[in-house]
């Protein structure tokens, strides 16, 4: 038996709840049909990431790396750029893929105009954001690890107190209408529910593959059930699984990303799935 | 101009302008047949096929490279169609789980199976090497950069084969029930769209990188749509803007800064993106008829 | 004319994993030279015997055929109009444009359109009173418009058989009438022509035949008679 340390340990910890977070939300993101938002939601953290890192560095947090002020400047512009592309779809002749699709280049691109700035300055620790594109679970701090089961708190308990009004939206749109609720404030929320979920993978997966964490999981469950409430756990339950199995595996290998680990092994999961179950969609 | 221009600034500003406009032409097809994060998946898919390409092979030959990317590319538009017509997966979900399954695929391929014996690594799917072409002086057909070579074939080909069946792809895309009707085959156009966009992803992804050679395909017809109400001006004008982006882009991130005092370039491959943006942003709220300030009035 | 314009045998059909059948068992021939509409509550199959007929859907059993023959061997005789369709309306091609195309097989695949090509396609649009409108966006035309270039496109194919998926729903009175009038001028130049249709009322003064379907053939023959009491209960009651 191998022995794992408390901080070990509590790395594991975090990928399980943060999966099956993903696995939660992803599942109200999947049945709405917006798996598309998460993804340039998700690139679009990047020049949010560099706008956090500048100003941490100009206050001398960290030599930058400051993990709260990097979440904070992703979360700002990862909802800036679902804004833009609810904007784009309601107010141009462009649909919505275009939306997505340059919202999520153009913001990307950005970020790496920023990073590529960051990139000269001097005594900052900017190779630490590399592992904000491809997740990094060695070298990750006692205080971030708390930082991100905190917000995955939070964003699980936002999405349990809106369980009911979310499972209406994706059941019934209409009959949802009719009961009062309105279904655009409540889009809103799981737009802002999935951004959460982006902002707290960022670290530990990273922004080009969370969303594969966002839709894998949901997608497999899916394919074993028809009931809403057993998907919900299901895809918890996978999202959990594959997090924590890739991060152990990223841990104990060298060189391995931890959101390529973990990635596969959801997609290990999936394809057999997709093979043996086809029909059950 | 300096020797620095012409055998560093200029192989790369011709790349970028080339680059553009291979991913121009096709990407407005995209544009209007709403298969635009097609651009997404495929230029994501070229990271596992480069990858792969050299672990069976051995080799850094930009042939072999390159095979290996078309075929990743037409393996994941495969596995794309399987999942959305077999298994009735939602086509969003269907290719957001095939690019990254297969985007990771490659990382670990990159780190456990290429290691760190030669120079191919995830950074340049991240951030582009646009200014990593270098032309010596004096310049002769020999030490060319190959991209040049290989993006100029490109744009004959993609020219020569929207030229040809710019009827065809017209009609398929805006009413593939009629055109089944009268005889043409849908998924041969759609084939051969797709194996274009392919080969733009790959040839592209070197100068670029994978994310924003979705800036390249989308950005310039996205601004062109704003416009144009016939296919024909969507795709010159589509071009124009693609050409024009890349220059001003490459331009802003290789001169401005030293103009502004400050000693660094900023990275090409992403103010080309930002500048695309930039002309995508103006396109929306000014254009003539169908801009939103138009509109607002 | 001795050879049938659109003969179906035997034609059942049922949707991918449903095992309802959606068209059971069909045979019927429409005339030749005359108008035959297809008539039938909603989800009767109306449109899924045009869309097995034009091989868009694959029928599990049975045939139609095309003049005595399959459909690929006589494709540049047959015309059809689909239903009001998913298009997208933004698409940059005006109603020229539109109409072009139902010359595209005619013009060969991969050869360039002539201007000989457009001013057919020009004639196409002024039978229907559309050439005012042949440079606007095909978005910018309204419902009734749009539905006369699309009759504009199936026309300049000229065919010698109309297949038209509900040619008349969301259009204008004038437009109706100039849709009927050039089916008219069809019947006179010797064409079949045969419509989906949904109003029983006009169905009568309009077309010579009628065929009444409800996933199965409820009847067919002459209009008047086809269109009694007692046949219309069949087709309308509930059993479908």
């Amino acid at each position: 038996m191998v022995s794992i340390g408390y901080n070990s340990l509590l790395v594991l910890c975090g990928a399980l709840v943060l999966g099956a977070l993903c696995g939660l939300v992803g599942s109200f993101i999947y049945l709405r049909k917006n798996t598309l938002i998460s993804d340039a939601t998700s690139h679009a953290t990047l020049p949010g990431i560099g706008i956090g890192f500048l100003v941490a560095f100009a206050l001398g947090w960290e030599q930058g790396r400051h993990l709260p002020t990097l979440l904070a400047g992703a979360a700002l512009t990862g909802a800036l750029a679902a804004f833009t592309i609810g904007w784009m779809q309601r107010n141009t002749r462009l649909n919505n893929d275009v939306a997505v699709g340059a919202v999520l280049s153009v913001f990307y691109g950005a970020g790496i105009v920023l990073l590529s700035i960051i990139q000269r300055l001097e005594n900052a620790s900017q190779a630490a954001l590399d592992s904000f594109l491809l997740g990094q679970i060695a070298g990750i701090s006692i205080g971030d690890i708390y930082l991100i089961l905190i917000l995955c708190a939070v964003t699980i308990i936002c999405t349990l107190l809106l369980l009911k009004e979310l499972t209406l939206l994706c059941f019934d749109e209409e009959f949802a209408h009719t009961t009062g609720m309105s279904v655009s404030k409540v889009d809103i929320a799981l737009i802002c529910l999935m951004l959460g979920v982006v902002c707290v993978g960022l670290r530990m997966v990273g922004l080009i593959l969370i969303l594969a964490l966002l839709i894998i999981p949901p997608v497999t469950a899916r394919l074993w059930t028809d009931k809403l409430s057993n998907m919900l756990w299901l895809s918890s339950a996978i999202g959990g699984l594959c997090a924590l199995t890739g991060a152990y595996l990223s841990a104990s290998i060298e060189h391995l990303p931890a959101g390529a680990a973990i990635v596969l092994c959801a997609a290990a999961l999936f394809f057999p799935s997709a093979l043996f179950r086809r029909h059950a969609a | 101009m300096s020797d620095i221009f012409w055998s560093i600034d200029f192989p790369a500003l011709l790349i970028a302008m080339l680059a553009a406009l291979a991913c121009s032409l096709p990407g407005s097809f995209l544009v209007l047949r709403r298969e635009s994060m097609m651009a997404d998946a495929l230029s994501h898919v070229v990271l596992p096929g480069l990858a792969l390409a050299f672990i069976l092979t051995g080799s850094l030959g930009s042939g072999v490279m390159f095979i290996g990317a078309l075929l990743a590319c037409l393996v994941a538009t495969l596995l794309i169609k399987v999942l959305r017509e077999y298994a009735g997966i939602e086509s969003g979900a269907a290719m957001g789980i095939v690019f990254t399954s297969l985007f990771a695929l490659g990382l670990v391929l990159l780190e456990k199976g290429v290691g760190s014996r030669v120079h191919l690594d995830a950074h340049h799917a991240l951030y582009g090497g646009l200014e990593l072409s270098y032309w010596p002086l004096p310049h002769t057909w020999n030490n060319i950069p190959h991209a040049i070579i290989s993006l100029s074939i490109l744009n004959v080909l993609s020219i020569a084969f929207i030229w040809l069946c710019l009827k065809e792809l017209t009609l398929a895309s805006f009413d593939s029930v009629y055109a089944q009707t009268i005889g043409l085959r849908r998924s041969l156009i759609s084939a051969a769209l797709m194996i274009l966009v392919a080969l733009s992803a790959v040839a592209c992804f070197e100068a670029v990188g994978s994310v924003l050679v979705i800036a390249l395909f989308i950005c310039p017809a996205a601004s062109a749509r704003m416009f144009c109400d016939r296919v024909h001006t969507q795709l010159i004008l589509s071009a124009v803007l693609a050409v024009f982006m890349a220059v001003i882009g490459y331009v802003a991130a290789a001169f401005v800064p030293a103009l502004l005092g400050f000693e660094h370039s900023l990275s090409a491959a992403g103010m080309i993106a930002l500048v695309g943006g930039i002309i995508l942003g103006t396109s929306i709220l000014c254009a003539p008829v169908y801009g939103v300030l138009q509109k607002r009035k | 004319m001795s050879i049938l314009p659109f003969h179906v045998q035997n034609l059942s059909l049922h949707y991918g994993g449903q095992s309802a059948e959606a068209l059971s068992d069909i045979n019927w021939s429409a005339p030749a030279g005359q108008l035959s509409a297809i008539i039938g509550p909603n989800g009767a199959g109306k449109s899924t015997l045009f869309k097995a007929a034009m091989g868009l859907l694959n029928a599990q059993k049975g045939q139609v055929q095309f003049f005595g023959e399959n459909l690929d061997d006589v494709r540049g005789q047959v015309s059809y109009m689909p239903q009001r369709t998913a298009v997208d309306w933004d698409f940059p091609v005006n109603a020229l444009d539109v109409a072009t195309m139902g010359l595209y097989a005619q013009i060969g695949w991969l050869k360039r359109i002539k201007r000989t090509h457009k001013e057919q396609a020009m004639a196409a649009l002024e039978r229907v009173k559309m050439a005012d409108h042949a440079h606007k966006q095909i978005g910018a035309l309204s419902g009734g418009q749009q539905q006369r270039v699309f009759l504009a496109r199936a026309l300049a194919q000229n065919a010698d058989l109309y297949l038209m998926d509900e040619p008349f729903a969301g259009i204008d009175a004038k437009t109706q009438d100039l849709i009927i009038d050039i089916f008219h001028a069809l019947k006179a130049a010797g064409k079949t022509v045969i419509v989906v249709h949904h109003d029983l009322h006009s169905a009568e003064g309009i077309f010579d035949e009628v065929l009444l379907l409800n996933k199965r053939v409820i009847a067919h023959g002459a209009a008047s008679e086809v269109l009694s009491e007692t046949h219309l209960k069949t087709a309308y009651s509930a059993h479908g």
